[in-house]
């Protein structure tokens, strides 16, 4: 097994980013969500090869970082999420490309409706032995 | 014979000085051209080759503050040494490499707020000469 991993490289360290956020912060896609939270997902297309030699592995990988918040009253929620995208934005550490935010919409997850809002960030990988 | 392809990835490119350009560049491409005159003489066309150049244009995510930085390498030799050569390794694929030397250049610096810093450059090769090895 490689020494590093995409996990321990990109995944994880944005989440520990992120953690100063009011909210539930996932590296991965949690079996439940718990609102207000923001969870690392991967984008389509996830790992694209753009650079040069293939001797070591540089990728930039896609990921969207969902934003989502209790659904409960319009307003409030709009606010909520609003607030929520802010802090994540702020946090973003360096090295990241944001390209967007995604309109907020109203997702039913197991028991629970979320507003929910993507962030779309891209970053480079190197595969180290 | 079986049809081969070579892309890319298959590029392996180094610089004399260290710096890890492999990790940054995007795209490497070295053009060789003759410069070939014609004469209309009353046998017909004749054509003469006066001299050879060359242009290496490389495209890279820009890596300022980066330890072994390309930009800020390339930025120093561009200052500091205008008009001395910096050695340039292409290996397109195995059994085929070029080694070329070119004029420092300034890298661009900066970039849009939505993207991912770039810098493009169109290098000399100094005199047009280059050593390939084809095996």
């Amino acid at each position: 097994m490689p020494a590093s991993t995409i996990l321990s490289q990109v995944r994880q360290p944005l989440a520990t980013a992120l953690a100063s956020v009011a909210g539930n912060v996932y590296a991965y896609v949690p079996e439940s969500v718990i609102p207000p939270a923001v969870v690392c997902v991967p984008d389509s297309p996830y790992i694209e090869l753009e650079t040069i030699n293939k001797s070591t592995i540089h990728a930039k990988l896609n990921f969207t970082i969902s934003v989502a918040v209790a659904y409960n009253s319009n307003p409030a929620s709009l606010d909520n999420i609003e607030q929520l995208i802010m802090s994540v934005l702020a946090v973003i550490p360096t090295g990241y490309v944001v390209s967007s935010v995604e309109r907020p919409t109203v997702t039913q997850v197991g028991a629970s409706t979320l507003l929910i809002a993507d962030v779309r960030v891209s970053t480079y990988y190197t595969q180290t032995a | 014979m079986a049809t081969t392809v070579i892309t890319g990835r298959d590029i392996s490119l180094s610089f004399t000085g260290g710096t890890d350009i492999e990790a940054q560049a995007t795209s490497a491409v070295l053009t060789k051209m003759n410069e070939r005159q014609e004469y209309e003489t009353l046998d017909g066309t004749a054509y003469k080759t006066v001299r050879t150049t060359g242009t290496f244009a490389l495209s890279m995510l820009a890596d300022w503050g980066k330890t072994s930085s390309v930009c800020e390498a390339l930025w120093a030799a561009a200052e500091s040494a205008p008009d001395t050569d910096i050695s340039i390794t292409l290996t397109t694929a195995t059994g085929a490499q070029f080694v070329f030397p070119i004029k420092p250049e300034f890298p661009s610096a900066g970039g849009s707020g939505i993207d991912a810093q770039t810098v493009d450059f169109s290098f000399t090769v100094t005199g047009g000469t280059v050593v390939e090895t084809f095996s």
